[in-house]
């Protein structure tokens, strides 16, 4: 491949696969019921965020360094969530 | 212009203290991500104390978020998910050399960031007119609905803020490169690059939370 090509077929599929969930979620909010609405909306926007890392802004392509700052973030996250509604919990018992 | 001409005329991309453009991305790139993980806990919280809101009264906040208008929130994460593919095949257009696609898919990323803030306008204009803005002419019932529309202002107004930044930094690198001012591998546009994609993933969370999972 020549240096001047400029590689858009993967990020194109990403695109597409983004805008299928995009439409998917939009499908839950009019027709789905309580629970699957619920659970399916939450899937769909972690898929959708999984491929906009991988497709879109190439994480996988990263040193390791980066993806270990990437992953740490997300571990805070789950920390945070996890210790709050763990204290939700007891203040409702 | 020439496209050779363009980049030609671009300054050495090269700073101090690194000694190859290699080592200077990585550290630029590590940067940004070091920025955007502080973001994402910003942000998180936000999500957080939204959660929890919405554990204590399901009912009201599933009330609330009838009146959020999906078409609204659906025709944003289009133009969004859109920008990000252009930005980034802008970025490999950049790095490909191709100085006149590069520029052409700034401006397009540019002009659906703004599509995205023109839409969120009606829809606020929307919003204002249902009286779903807390205070004392809500137009819902009980407290916590108030609460899940207090969360819906905040947080779409803080991303919105987020992406009226990004339209100017990609402004900005559009300028340059179509003058030539910048080199074609300068680390900026892979790192507003990032920064861009960072607002797009936290609108693709806000969609589904606040239009789609928690309505009745």
């Amino acid at each position: 491949m020549s240096a001047r090509n400029v590689a858009w077929l993967g990020p194109t599929l990403a695109w597409i696969i983004l805008l299928c969930a995009t439409a998917a979620v939009a499908w839950l909010g009019l027709e789905a019921s309580g629970r699957l609405r619920f659970g399916g909306a939450l899937a769909i926007a972690a898929l959708m965020l999984g491929t906009l890392a991988f497709g879109l802004v190439g994480v996988g392509r990263n040193p390791a360094l980066l993806r270990l700052v990437a992953g740490a973030a997300f571990l805070f996250l789950a920390l945070m969530f996890f210790l709050s509604f763990t204290d939700l919990m007891t203040r409702l018992r | 212009m020439t496209e050779t001409a363009l980049a030609s005329r671009a300054p050495d991309p090269l700073r101090e203290p690194w000694s190859d453009l290699s080592r200077q991305r990585e550290a630029a790139t590590l940067g940004m991500w070091l920025f955007l993980m502080s973001e994402m806990l910003f942000f998180g919280a936000l999500f957080m104390a939204f959660s929890f809101s919405r554990a204590l009264d399901p009912a009201a906040f599933a009330e609330a978020a009838r009146h959020a208008e999906i078409a609204y929130g659906a025709a944003n994460t289009a133009v969004l998910v859109t920008s990000s593919l252009t930005i980034t095949i802008a970025v490999r257009a950049a790095n490909a050399e191709r100085a006149t696609l590069a520029t052409r898919l700034l401006a397009a990323t540019a002009l659906l960031g703004v599509a995205f803030l023109v839409i969120k306008g009606f829809e606020y204009r929307d919003d204002l007119r249902n009286h779903l803005f807390p205070g004392h002419d809500f137009a819902l019932g009980e407290n916590a609905t108030q609460i899940f529309w207090a969360f819906y202002w905040a947080m779409t107004g803080i991303h919105a803020i987020h992406l009226t930044v990004g339209v100017a930094l990609v402004l900005r690198l559009f300028w340059l490169v179509r003058g030539g001012r910048i080199s074609l591998v300068s680390p900026q546009l892979e790192v507003t690059s990032l920064y861009w994609h960072l607002v797009d993933a936290f609108w693709i969370v806000l969609f589904p939370v606040l239009y789609v999972a928690v309505r009745a």
